[in-house]
């Protein structure tokens, strides 16, 4: 690519793909990501709560290898060219109080509703009652930042209180750190960020299993499931005679030919670090696909999930978009993010049916279902004060080469360890 | 070829979190832990897969407990020896 000393900001067509192939990307990597997720059980909240509930970083490091691993590949798609710079920072937010605060109560709520923003999804797509409750607390949410918040929000946004002005390339760490956008710089910086997150995140779990290890259990080997004796009626039923091994947190460990049969099979779920790999190809797929048309936002699950409830209410003739502030300069109404959204609940639903876990999930205790609920509400305003989710802020920005997911990531790290807090007097 | 059940497997006290997802089985399994005495076995009913392939098996692997778990269909019980 051409060095940039004072980037652009105008739409490089230069993959020149037509709406019916950038449609059927984003579908196709909306499907992915579902089923992935829900073989993989891939969850945000999930991987940082763990770090307080069991003391395991063995998630916590998949999601920070995660987040190395897109932000190499897309750098390196950049560097040598294949992308234009332009789509990685182009949709780069604003920084400012509102990051920290949003990830804060994103955080906070997602823990108690039991979902992050993609967990929340594919969980509703298997049948878990709680996770519909989040889904609708968040729209509600949504509403309430949209009537209460935004105008406010907007207004410090645009005046730089506490606050940057511009995004996009000004929140793009080639720019920072070399006042400069080039080849060059952009693959210095991904190496500058994503090396350290995949090496802190082997770490992490290489540091989590050894201390595993280090107690020496042998019955039953943590992480083993065995099938019982009595008649499995499930799709994916076992023959007890052929017992599959589940070794969720394979990485260093090894993965025979039996995990991989029985992974296809449905048998057995996607262990972390395959299902972090198949999740940064979804991204790519959106990344490539969508070069040209400013979609890097990359992923994208919470502003179309907030905007559900303005498209259930427009078939009784209320139209947000027209007169709500949020709603009426937000995406359109049908977009390739929409769609992949759509189809990553498809994707979901499909993996929980055909690997018999799809059922309907109604918790004992009755207040699980309120709780599911006041926490989606905090979810929609969380996210919606932070300019996006774990997944079109957080994991999208370090793709982006952006700063914002950092501190997004340290922020709901703290509003995760406050839900457990709250948590520790509710269970 | 399937494992042999171990011989601590049973029931000294049952815990039914069907429905509930994470973080709750394992808050609550950690909860029951800490306030039960050494050798205590608890089993756990859940319909949540992670919390059966992931969740609690790192937490009993964390406090170096003894771990079992048995699937039909989409129910798993869960043992944990407390020592």
């Amino acid at each position: 690519m051409n060095s940039l000393a004072a980037p652009t900001m105008l739409e490089q067509f230069v993959l020149g793909y037509g709406f019916v192939f950038v449609y059927a990307i984003f579908g196709l990597a909306g499907f992915i990501m579902g089923w992935v997720a829900q073989r993989g059980n891939y969850c945000f909240v999930n991987a940082m709560s763990s770090i307080y509930t069991t003391k395991s970083y063995d998630r916590f490091g998949a999601l920070l290898i995660l987040f190395g691993i897109s932000a190499l590949a897309t750098g390196a798609l950049v560097a040598f060219g294949i992308v234009p710079a332009v789509d990685q920072y182009y949709n780069n937010f604003f920084f400012g109080w509102y990051i920290i605060v949003g990830a804060l109560i994103f955080g906070f709520g997602a823990t108690l509703a039991g979902g992050c923003n993609l967990s929340m999804l594919y969980r509703a797509a298997s049948g878990y009652l709680q996770n519909w409750l989040e889904l609708f607390g968040m729209m509600v949410g949504t509403f309430i930042f949209a009537v209460a918040i935004w105008p406010f929000q907007s207004y410090t946004m645009a005046s730089g209180i506490l606050s940057t002005k511009q995004g996009a390339y000004i929140e793009y760490l080639p720019y920072d750190i070399f006042h400069y956008v080039s080849s060059w710089s952009v693959g210095i910086t991904a190496l500058l960020l994503g090396v350290p997150l995949v090496a802190l995140g082997v770490y992490l779990q290489t540091k989590t299993r050894k201390k595993w290890a280090s107690f020496g259990i042998d019955a039953g080997t943590p992480g083993t499931v065995n099938a019982l004796a009595s008649p499995i009626t499930a799709l994916n039923s076992i023959p007890t005679s052929r017992i599959p091994t589940i070794k969720p947190s394979s990485l260093l460990g090894r993965i025979d030919i039996a995990d991989v049969k029985n992974m296809i099979l449905l048998r057995i779920p996607y262990s972390v670090n395959l299902s972090t790999g198949l999740l940064v190809v979804a991204l790519l797929m959106v990344f490539v696909g969508g070069a040209g048309y400013t979609f890097n936002y990359l992923v994208i699950t919470s502003s179309d999930g907030g905007r559900f409830l303005e498209y259930i209410l427009m078939p009784f003739g209320v139209n947000l978009a027209l007169g709500t502030p949020w709603y009426n300069n937000a995406l359109a109404v049908v977009d390739p993010s929409v769609l992949m959204v759509i189809m990553l609940i498809v994707g979901a639903f499909t993996a929980s049916l055909l690997s018999g876990d799809f059922k309907i999930r109604v918790p004992h205790q009755k207040r699980r279902l309120l709780i599911g609920f006041l926490g989606g509400i905090l979810v929609g305003i969380g996210v919606r004060i932070a300019l996006g989710c774990n997944i079109g802020m957080m994991w999208t920005n370090f793709a982006q080469l952006g700063y914002d997911g950092i501190l997004f990531l340290i922020s709901m790290l703290g509003g995760v360890g406050l839900a457990i807090k709250v948590q520790q007097h509710l269970v | 070829m399937a494992e042999t059940r171990p011989e601590w497997i049973r029931a000294d006290i049952s815990v039914d979190l069907q429905g509930e997802s994470c973080p709750i089985p394992e808050m609550t399994v950690a909860k029951r832990l800490k306030n039960a005495a050494p050798g205590t076995v608890i089993e756990v009913l859940t319909d949540h897969q992670p919390a059966a392939t992931d969740t609690l098996p790192a937490l009993a692997k964390g406090l170096g407990y003894q771990f079992y778990a048995e699937r039909s269909g989409n129910l798993y019980r869960v043992y944990i020896a407390k020592r």
